[in-house]
């Protein structure tokens, strides 16, 4: 016995065969205790997220016993959860904690210390519906309730807006099982384990004994071959064999080594030509470059030119613009000069009646004597009556209603102008920009506001630091171009306004012929409009792009043709615009 | 010459009555599909009907629609009516009536449900209320079903006691067995006593007797005892009742524009009585009626 231990140990395949079999029984046993443990977090999670499923459907299912709190209508829905095997124990609670329903079989002692009652402020305090005690497992879940409607209308109608119902606790379900299931299953789940562990480290063994012998069969023939040189004229044949190889293997070194060299001098001389042509190209770069600079020059002293030519042009479309506010101004204040004009003749007539009848008195007054004075008396009275003295006088309050009501409509006019231009300058003031809307689109061109409706969907936004007029310049054009959009076929301008925490959005959405794909990154080029010529310069969506880059907003247009055109402002909320880009502008084609 | 005065200042004076456009806000309480419909309806057969010739205003743009929006305060709401000052407000649903009233300016109203307990002393408000107190629809219901004799009904008497009154005397064939209660948490066990002894259980718009924790009672009561549940809004019907009322909302809306036209022309709003809707049809969901089998002698269109 001790001899063959002795001769084991000197035999270096036995020794490879001992580690690689020890390393295997190591392996095997650490990889048997994390498979086990990942099963028992897995079996555990598996309960966890089994128990909690089925004490949310229990609360689901008894949320009208719950509400009402009526036992009876719970109890069928509790006794047949009783009939699964692990499942001990059912707790119904109110919202005040007051047990509606306690429901149990076969309790025994150590079940009993694990009272569920006393655990709820445990899940209330940590959030944690799932508790893992020594004996059990207590699943709890609360009972939510749809909130009561607000008001008569919901319980007519859905608002999509309220579709998703605010819910409110009405009471707690608590699902108590056993452990001793769950130990079962671990136990049974360990066994299975072990064993086949077990079972693969066996057969493995095994397949690594017979694989080593397979391949260590030709190494042990050739030693013993290679110890027995010189005895066999076959065994000599196959040592000349290697020798002829060897020799074979040198000479295709020593090849291979030369034309490596020869590879080497060829690359260098390319490396030297390369460097020669590289010289040559930057040279004719620097010549280049120079020219460039020269043309640049010329660039920036274009481009000053160009600026001082756009900015006289932009005076140009403003002295235009105002032109035109003051001709739709005009028009309404002269309507309301009409009202006084064609009342004012029509108040001479009647003050000339009322001067007359004055006069007749007037002459009756002064007579000497009481017939005279009485003759002219009745001559007045039938003044009075030739001319109708009752409906002079309601001649007069007709036509002074008539002035009252042309002046009151001038002052509202000059009222809304002041408001309009109040703000027209670089200052930056708070700005309403829900007020704004309707105050501009009172300015909006009269040949097309009666063909288009104008529906607003105003949000709650807060004021804004800005250049207010600039910033109604900036709708005025918008609106005045949507609306000439419309005007042909009739449609609907949709305002919106809503904002997030640093912008406030305002969303101008025209139902007209939108705008063609490919003129889309064009809009606001100075110069480029489609409107016939004398509608328009081409200059208005420019100016809005500048107003907006000055304070730092964003400017988003979505439109294609056929699909109407929409166009969302961005404002900062607040004028600090130092991080924020610019303008920041998109442009999406339907 | 005063023949002449006479007929110059006359038609001065047509002619400028002629010349006002009308400013009209519509005032919607949420974004709600009845609601968008009836605004249409209105919309559309109000803006022919409008005067379009004579001197331009400034607003000339007659028709503007206002969306409340959820949480909006009617304070704030009333502010924005004040600031336009539109010649006729149309309030559709109980919130934008409720943000009407606190102006002056002469109101109509579309679909608000007892409306007349909304409005203050004094109101300039005219409109279509959303009841049904003829008992009309049961009509219907004796017609498809004509076996029903016995009526279930679980109401708070402080709310619509009424509505049950003048149905009960307007329905003298039926027999309504009512369950008064007090609060949602008594309409299960209200429900419990009707098992067996009706024919139809009628859902009532009362917010104690309806809620989302009471609806399933009712639905499970349908299911449970094989008995058809009516109920006053058709959106009950997807959920498990078996019959619903159901309005025209474009009709509701032409109501409406009759009542806005009289109005403008002058009438005071508060001498125009409120109407009801016109048309009220039955909606069957025959799902639920198989499940409680539910056989209808008469064609159902």
């Amino acid at each position: 016995m001790l001899e063959i231990i002795k001769k084991l140990k000197r035999s270096y395949n036995t020794r490879i065969l001992l580690v690689f079999i020890g390393g295997m029984v190591f392996l095997a046993i650490g990889l048997d205790l994390l498979f086990i443990h990942i099963q028992r977090k897995s079996y555990t999670d598996h309960t966890r997220h089994s128990g909690l499923a089925t004490a949310r459907l229990l609360a689901q299912a008894v949320q009208v016993g719950v509400f009402a709190e009526t036992a009876s209508m719970m109890r069928p829905v509790v006794d047949s959860l009783l009939l699964q095997e692990d499942i001990y124990r059912v707790v119904v609670l109110n919202g005040q904690e007051k047990v509606l329903l306690d429901r149990q079989i076969g309790k025994t002692i150590q079940e009993e210390e694990d009272d569920s009652l006393l655990q709820l402020e445990t899940v209330r305090r940590e959030g944690n519906n799932f508790l893992n005690m020594k004996h059990s497992f207590v699943f709890w879940w609360p009972v939510m309730s749809s909130v009561a409607y607000s008001g008569e209308d919901e319980l007519y109608f859905l608002d999509e807006e309220s579709e998703t119902q605010e819910k409110k606790l009405i009471g707690w379900v608590a699902v108590s099982t056993s452990k001793q299931q769950f130990h079962v299953e671990i136990r049974q789940l360990i066994l299975r384990t072990g064993m086949l562990v077990a079972a693969v480290l066996f057969l493995a063994i095994f397949c690594t004994v017979a694989l080593l012998n397979k391949m260590m069969h030709p190494l042990k023939e050739l030693v013993a071959k290679v110890g027995n040189v010189g005895e066999s004229d076959e065994e000599r044949g196959d040592i000349g064999l290697l020798d002829t190889t060897y020799s074979t293997l040198l000479e295709r070194l020593e090849q291979s080594f030369s034309t490596i060299d020869e590879l080497r001098l060829n690359l260098e001389k390319k490396v030297k030509e390369r460097t020669s042509e590289l010289a040559m190209a930057n040279k004719d770069l620097e010549w280049k470059k120079e020219t460039l600079k020269e043309s640049n020059a010329s660039l920036e002293q274009a481009l000053e030119e160009t600026k001082e030519a756009q900015a006289q042009l932009i005076h140009s479309e403003k002295m235009a613009a105002l032109g035109q506010l003051v001709a739709g101004v005009a028009h309404e204040v002269n309507n309301n000069i009409n009202f006084i004009v064609t009342a004012a003749p029509a108040l001479e007539k009647v003050l000339e009646g009322i001067k007359k009848i004055t006069d007749v008195y007037h002459e009756a007054g002064i007579q000497e004597t009481d017939r005279e004075m009485l003759a002219a008396l009745k001559q007045a009275e039938e003044l009075r009556e030739e001319l109708g003295i009752d409906t002079l006088y309601k001649n007069i309050d007709l036509v002074l209603n008539s002035i009252r009501e042309g002046c009151s409509r001038s002052v509202k006019i000059v009222s809304e102008l002041t408001s309009f231009s109040r703000q027209d300058s670089d200052d930056l003031n708070e700005f309403d920009v829900n007020e704004a809307i309707f105050s501009s689109w009172k300015f909006v061109d009269t040949r097309y506001k009666g063909k288009v409706r104008l529906e607003t969907e105003l949000g709650k936004v807060p004021l804004v630091t800005c250049a207010g007029g600039r910033i109604r310049q900036v709708f005025l054009n918008i609106m005045n171009n949507g609306v000439q959009a419309i005007a042909e076929a009739g449609g609907t301008l949709t305002v919106t306004t809503f904002s997030d925490k640093e912008m406030v959005n305002v969303r101008f959405g025209d139902t007209g012929h939108g705008i063609a794909k490919e003129d889309l990154p064009r809009i606001f080029d100075p110069f480029f409009t489609k409107k016939e010529v004398g509608q328009g310069t081409g200059l208005g969506l420019g100016i809005c792009y500048k107003i907006m880059a000055r304070h730092h907003g964003k400017i988003r247009v979505e439109s294609g043709k056929g699909s109407g055109t929409a166009i969302t402002i961005s404002l900062p909320i607040h004028a600090d615009g130092g991080t924020r880009p610019e303008c920041e502008l998109s442009l999406i084609s339907l | 010459m005063r023949r002449f005065f006479l007929l110059t200042c006359f038609f001065f004076f047509t002619l400028i009555g002629q010349a006002w456009s009308f400013e009209v806000l519509v005032l919607k309480s949420g974004e709600a599909v009845p609601y968008a419909i009836a605004e249409q309806a209105f919309s559309e057969l109000l803006l022919p009907a409008l005067p379009r010739r004579g001197i331009k205003s400034i607003a000339e743009n007659p028709i503007c629609i206002y969306t409340m929006r959820k949480g909006e305060s009617r304070s704030s709401v009333a502010r924005v009516i004040e600031k336009q000052r539109p010649d006729l407000v149309v309030a559709i649903g109980k919130k934008a009536l409720q943000s009407a009233v606190l102006t002056d300016r002469p109101i109509v109203y579309l679909l608000v449900p007892r409306a007349q307990a909304i409005l203050p002393v004094g109101h300039h408000a005219t409109g279509v209320s959303l009841e049904n107190n003829s008992g009309s629809e049961f009509a219907e219901i004796l017609r498809l079903l004509p076996h029903i004799r016995r009526v279930g009904v679980v109401y708070d008497p402080g709310r619509t006691e009424a509505l049950i009154r003048q149905t009960v005397a307007a329905r003298p064939e039926l027999t309504f067995l009512l369950r008064p209660v007090k609060s949602a948490r008594d309409v299960a066990g209200q429900l419990e006593s009707l098992k067996g002894e009706i024919d139809l259980l009628w859902m009532v718009p009362d917010l104690t007797a309806v809620s989302p924790q009471t609806e399933q009672s009712y639905y499970s009561f349908s299911l449970a005892e094989q008995v058809p549940l009516f109920s006053f809004s058709a959106k009950h019907l997807s959920q498990g009742a078996t019959l619903a009322a159901s309005f025209d909302w474009k009709e509701i809306g032409k109501q409406g524009v009759d009542l806005a036209l009289q109005v403008l022309s002058g009438i005071a709003p508060e001498d125009i009585a409120p109407v009801q809707p016109e048309k009220v049809s039955i909606r069957i969901n025959e799902k639920t009626a198989r499940k409680i089998n539910l056989q209808f002698p008469l064609p159902v269109q």
